[in-house]
């Protein structure tokens, strides 16, 4: 499998009255060809900020992309005029994004089919009446029923649930090569999660896409996903395929995250272990381990030197850790 | 919410949807069940008809003088009886519909276009656009809309046209000022970073969504600003820097009647009631137009809850 997409060292920064936040430090992943990656964290760890930056859209000020190249089919996307004809051709054409508010990121006034049609009117060309019956086709393709008059509703007439499928129709629209998915369930009800996540992994599947899965939920994109990248304080530090990092965490942070979830595997009584502490300051960030004041695995070694580089600990598993929990005891 | 219920379980639980109404036909419904409304609308439905075929509806030319019949009271022959040079007053007020409409229209739909352009743009681009235009207009703002109008007209010579820009040139800034603040809070909203996302540029977002996202508040204004740009020419009619004189308007009736209002007051009062009656209507369009039209209230129209 070859490289579809690739981020290399990606640093974004916002700029505060106290100066200036890097929010996203030295980010680097690869996404190869009918791959799904799941981007994990907790709120302000930068996972949603890498991928706004991805397709340009960091509001500018205060935002800024203050370094590292997205190669994507053999072009880097940050070397695109911000608002320009390569840049909005990416966007929504080879590269799709949805967004976590399904309720609020449709415009109001307008039909869902108006909506839909308009992606595809830019992007494929097609004319009033073809884009109208591909919007039809795209409802149905998500599962609406009866689409035919659905796709005259205006987006209040539907739940969050189908607003949101909605939204993966319009992303799915024009077939993008990558689909990157910014915390797409976390509107959504607990019973409509999976389904929501199912019909995404399929149609991407179908479609011979790649998918980005950007959430704050381990547990939700386990199934869906083949390799996840835990970000803290704007790092990426561990990333593995699935099964290995479910199986062996070695990143602190890993472990306190599968720990703080709920299994049904486990004997009843056992308590949650929630991490202690909060995510640091990014303003003030120490020169060593960010996660170091939460670690209960730290040794000396962690509060004498600074944060090391991602290191590779096995096959496609790499961490950004001295410690490194041993094999395994989540 | 019954929406949610009826969708969330499956995908296929749904399949017979309860009967539904769009809403644009609630609105339009809940529109003929409001009377007042219903009453504006015809009247100004019939003005129109009355300005369209004034030449045909009026007994008399308009400038027609009768000078025989000077100040005559109202009587069979002359309805609301004659000025000073005989002319019939009935078909004066009836030929001066056309003016007051079409200052009013067409006054108000340039400043509207201009005016919400402006303002979209500002908004949307903020920053040293948005200062540019927004201060320009402040400035504009602060010179009285009569005295602007009086100097565009002045500096134009005075006619038809040049009414119409100077009254629409000078109700631009709450135009751009109305836009300009819808947009700033309408291009923060999700869907326009989901716009952004799927690859839509800056002007197409801006006349596809922000526009029709405010387009209810603008409308409602306009309708609104009819009756202003009604009274503006009225004034400036009055004041003697409007249409030429030999024009018949509503604002130019009353200033020649007032000298003769304690013997023929019927002669300002005609056409005063003629322009307060037309800015009522255009105002009460205007109020129901608003209550119906904004988005926050749609979809929970019921026609049970009409009232008149």
């Amino acid at each position: 499998m070859s490289a579809l997409l690739e981020v290399r060292d990606l640093q974004v920064e916002f700029g505060t009255p106290n100066g200036a936040v890097r929010a996203v430090d030295g980010v680097s992943y690869t996404l190869a060809e009918h791959e799904i990656v799941g981007l994990v964290g907790e709120s302000g760890c930068g996972k949603s900020a890498s991928q706004l930056a991805i397709m340009q859209l960091i509001q500018t000020p205060p935002g800024r992309i203050a370094g590292g190249e997205v190669l994507f089919e053999g072009h880097d996307l940050l070397k695109y005029a911000k608002n320009g004809p390569e840049m909005r051709a990416v966007r929504g054409g080879r590269i799709a994004m949805i967004f976590q508010e399904p309720m609020t990121s449709l415009n109001p006034v307008l039909t869902i089919g108006q909506q839909l049609a308009e992606a595809t009117r830019t992007h494929l060309g097609l004319s009033k009446r073809e884009a109208q019956d591909k919007a039809v086709e795209l409802l149905r393709l998500v599962g609406t029923p009866s689409p035919e008059t659905r796709v005259n509703d205006y987006p209040h007439q539907f739940s969050g649930g189908m607003c949101q499928r909605v939204m993966i129709a319009m992303g799915l629209s024009c077939d993008p090569r990558v689909l990157i998915a910014d915390e797409p369930t976390t509107a959504l009800d607990v019973t409509t999660q999976a389904q929501v996540l199912r019909l995404m992994r399929e149609l991407v599947e179908r479609a011979g896409a790649s998918l980005v899965i950007v959430t704050h939920n381990l547990g939700v994109v386990a199934r869906y996903v083949h390799r996840i990248s835990v970000m803290y304080a704007g790092r990426v530090v561990e990333s593995g395929t699935t099964k290995d990092l479910f199986a062996h965490p070695r990143h602190p942070y890993t472990l306190g995250l599968l720990q703080s979830v709920p299994r049904l595997d486990e004997h009843q009584g056992s308590r949650l272990i929630p991490i202690d502490g909060l995510p640091p300051n990014l303003i003030d960030m120490p020169g060593t381990c960010a996660f170091l004041p939460r670690c209960s695995h730290a040794i000396d070694r962690c509060r004498e030197e600074p944060w090391p580089e991602l290191a590779n600990v096995g096959e496609g598993h790499s961490v950004r850790c001295y410690a490194q929990v041993a094999g395994g005891s989540a | 919410m019954s929406a949610s219920q009826k969708v969330l379980p499956s995908g296929a639980a749904c399949a017979v949807a309860p009967p539904r109404v769009s809403p644009r036909r609630v609105a339009v419904q809940t529109l003929l069940h409001r009377k007042l409304f219903m009453g504006c609308a015809v009247f100004v439905a019939v003005l129109l008809i009355v300005a369209v075929f004034a030449p045909w509806i009026a007994p008399y030319p308009p400038n027609q003088t009768d000078l025989l019949n000077r100040l005559a009271p109202p009587s069979w022959q002359h309805w609301l009886g004659t000025d000073t040079l005989g002319r019939d007053t009935l078909s004066r007020v009836i030929y001066g519909s056309r003016v007051s409409l079409l200052v009013g229209l067409v006054a108000v739909a340039l400043s509207a276009l201009i005016g919400v352009v402006l303002g979209t743009v500002a908004g949307y681009f903020g920053r040293w656009v948005e200062a540019v235009v927004m201060r320009f207009m402040d400035a504009l703002m602060t010179i009285p809309m009569i005295l602007l109008a009086l100097t565009i007209a002045a500096l134009m010579g005075g006619g038809l046209m040049d009414v119409v820009v100077a009254i629409g040139v000078s109700m631009i800034p709450p135009y751009a000022r109305l836009m300009c603040a819808e947009t700033q809070s309408i291009k923060r909203k999700d869907f326009i970073v989901s716009l952004r996302g799927m690859g839509a540029g800056g002007w197409r977002i801006m006349a596809g969504h922000v526009v029709p996202n405010a387009f209810s508040h603008v409308l409602v204004f306009m309708t609104m600003q009819i009756g202003a740009a009604i009274l503006a020419e009225s004034a400036l009619s009055f004041l003697g820097i409007g249409v030429p004189p030999t024009v018949p308007t509503w604002g130019s009736m009353v200033a020649d009647g007032y000298r003769y209002l304690f013997t023929d007051p019927i002669l300002s009062i005609a056409p005063g009631v003629a322009i307060m009656a037309t800015v009522f209507a255009f105002n009460m369009i205007g109020d129901t137009l608003r209550d119906v039209l904004d988005p926050r209230l749609r979809g929970t129209f019921t026609l049970a809850g009409k009232h008149s």
